[in-house]
């Protein structure tokens, strides 16, 4: 009975270990992850042109 | 100096009374305190997005970012841009917050901690957001003298902003704000590019600035020896990661939103719309060296300096009422998060019967409060990057125990207390005892009091009594419900009273 009432038996966790709480992240979670991670590295290499072209 | 014409005064006036009407209308729309300070919950993408680049971007922003990049070149725009690599965490992060299902950043230590970590959080989100309108102030208030050559005294400007936002969001809550930072982020993206091709047409543009800058190579670097290096960047980082969850009006920008999806794409979009403002007052910077070559002047008066020197009459009204509004955008946040903190938080230790109108009085005194200390700290700062670094230090003080209890279900409310005493120790002697100041004692610092708080903090917890199991399923199943699917938490709270009810 107690079982049932356990939080870690409610969502898949990603470390199999009472004492971590680390959840399975979702589809939307990763692909958005990436989709921002692909922007911000999009926002950095376009700096990184953007000096390139004052000093060359 | 800088002369208004009657128009840029109409211009001003007629801003002035747009904010203030939509408090107004705002009014009508709140019924409770979740409407107050989460406006109902009702955001679509588009004003979430407004709202987290309202909220995260203000002229002090701008003033500290051109100081920065004047003084150091293109790496100064790692003052800006020390959350760049964050933000694809903040879209995992984000859900969280509006999982949490509070009020307040306070609510959600207290339900992973219990209640003694709540009122904790309450006093010290309440020294941040002191810290932050302080920041913000200070950092307009010198950009106005600059542009005014005087002409305004900054004493009245901050009057007038305070004055303004006080109305705007006492009236009208969260509701008010959120739209207003839909019209007042327009016109902050309007004042991040509108120098840019006076800038660049005055130094000459590319050519003008090689042949103006002999040492254009170490200029236009994305990292300044002795000062912003790979281990500063890496860092602060981190520091900004650590700090912040634990910002108080974080719970309004993950959590107002009508989904999930609207709260994460808000938070994330507004926050990469702040980077790519963050490019253009780099760039000011960078080109105002070549502008101002050999000339002597404030690295915090620069970009107030060229808006003064170099904008038409009629576009300078626009630039004061750009950066009127990104201040009071924030202003209106920080008051009504503080007053929630207040009034949710700090006041129910005194006054056990929930009573929503006197709370709701309650807060609006008690923002008058919190402006006037703010403006007091505003005068005590001697300039715009030194206070941004202060504020740098606040958040991760307290957000550490927020991490160490994420994911850990040994961290108790004594490895949290400790953390946070240990993180504060640590940041005051760093900075008073072995003299780690300026950008060059940043890192190390930072380094210092994070060590110090989770180190003390996971043994403290390790050697504790940890908290009571039925906290942390609560905390953890509710952390990770999505929203919409509450029946899980009715569900699981019912189970708990059988199992009460079973061993009595």
């Amino acid at each position: 009975m107690k079982q049932r009432f356990d939080s870690q038996d409610w969502y898949p966790r990603l470390v199999n270990c009472r004492n971590w709480e680390i959840p399975v992240p979702g589809p939307q979670a990763v692909i958005g992850f990436f989709v921002v991670l692909g922007v911000s590295l999009m926002l950095y290499f376009f700096v990184l042109w953007l000096c390139s072209l004052f000093r060359s | 100096m800088v002369h208004l014409h009657w128009l840029d005064i109409t211009v001003l006036a007629g801003y002035f009374v747009a904010v203030i009407g939509i408090g107004l209308l705002a009014r009508r729309r709140i019924k409770n305190l979740e409407d107050y300070y989460m406006g109902g919950r009702r955001f679509g993408k588009g004003l979430m997005i407004m709202f987290a680049f309202g909220a995260g971007t203000h002229a002090d922003s701008a003033v500290a970012l051109t100081a920065q990049t004047y003084k150091l070149g293109m790496a100064g725009i790692w003052y800006q841009w020390s959350q760049l690599f964050n933000t694809p965490f903040y879209w995992l992060l984000s859900p969280i917050f509006g999982r949490a299902r509070c009020l307040t950043t306070a609510d959600l230590y207290e339900l992973r901690y219990g209640p003694s970590l709540g009122i904790l959080y309450a006093v010290w989100g309440v020294v941040i957001n002191v810290g932050f309108l302080g920041v913000t102030l200070y950092g307009s208030a010198r950009l106005v003298e600059a542009l005014t050559s005087g002409a305004i005294p900054s004493h009245w400007t901050v009057v007038g902003m305070t004055l303004a936002f006080l109305l705007y969001s006492l009236i009208g809550g969260l509701i008010a704000t959120v739209w207003n930072e839909f019209l007042q982020g327009m016109l902050t993206i309007v004042m991040s590019v509108l120098l840019i091709p006076f800038v660049w047409s005055a130094v000459g543009g590319v050519n003008g600035i090689r042949t103006t800058l002999p040492h254009a190579d170490a200029l236009f670097r994305l990292v300044a020896p002795g000062e912003i290096g790979f281990y500063w960047i890496v860092v602060v980082t981190i520091n900004q990661l650590l700090g912040f969850v634990s910002q108080p009006h974080i719970m309004s920008n993950n959590a107002a939103g009508r989904t999930e999806l609207d709260n994460r794409i808000g938070f994330c979009a507004g926050m990469t719309l702040k980077r790519l403002c963050s490019i253009g007052w780099a760039l000011v910077g960078v080109l105002a060296i070549a502008y101002y070559n050999g000339n002597e002047i404030h690295p915090d008066h620069v970009f107030g300096a060229l808006v003064r020197d170099l904008l038409p009459v009629g576009f300078a009204g626009l630039m004061i009422a750009c950066i009127l509004a990104s201040v009071m955008d924030n202003g209106a946040v920080f008051v009504l998060t503080t007053a929630a903190l207040f009034t949710r938080n700090l006041m129910r230790i005194f006054k056990a019967k929930e009573n929503p109108q006197l709370e709701l009085r309650v807060s609006r005194i008690f923002s008058i409060g919190y402006v006037c200390a703010s403006i007091a700290l505003a005068l005590s700062f001697t300039s715009v990057p030194s206070a941004v670094r202060f504020m740098w230090g606040l958040n991760p003080m307290i957000g550490i125990a927020f991490w160490l209890g994420l994911w850990w279900r040994k961290a108790n409310r004594y490895g949290a207390w400790a953390s946070f005493i240990a993180a504060t120790t640590a940041w005051v002697l760093g900075v008073h005892k072995f003299g780690w100041t300026g950008d060059a004692g940043l890192p190390y610092v930072i380094t210092f009091y994070s060590l110090a708080g989770f180190g003390v903090g996971a043994v403290v917890s390790l050697l504790t009594k940890p908290e009571p199991k039925e906290r942390l399923d609560r905390f953890f199943l509710t952390i990770n419900t999505p929203i919409g699917q509450e029946e899980r938490l009715e569900r699981f709270e019912s189970g708990l009273k059988v199992l009460e009810g079973a061993a009595r």
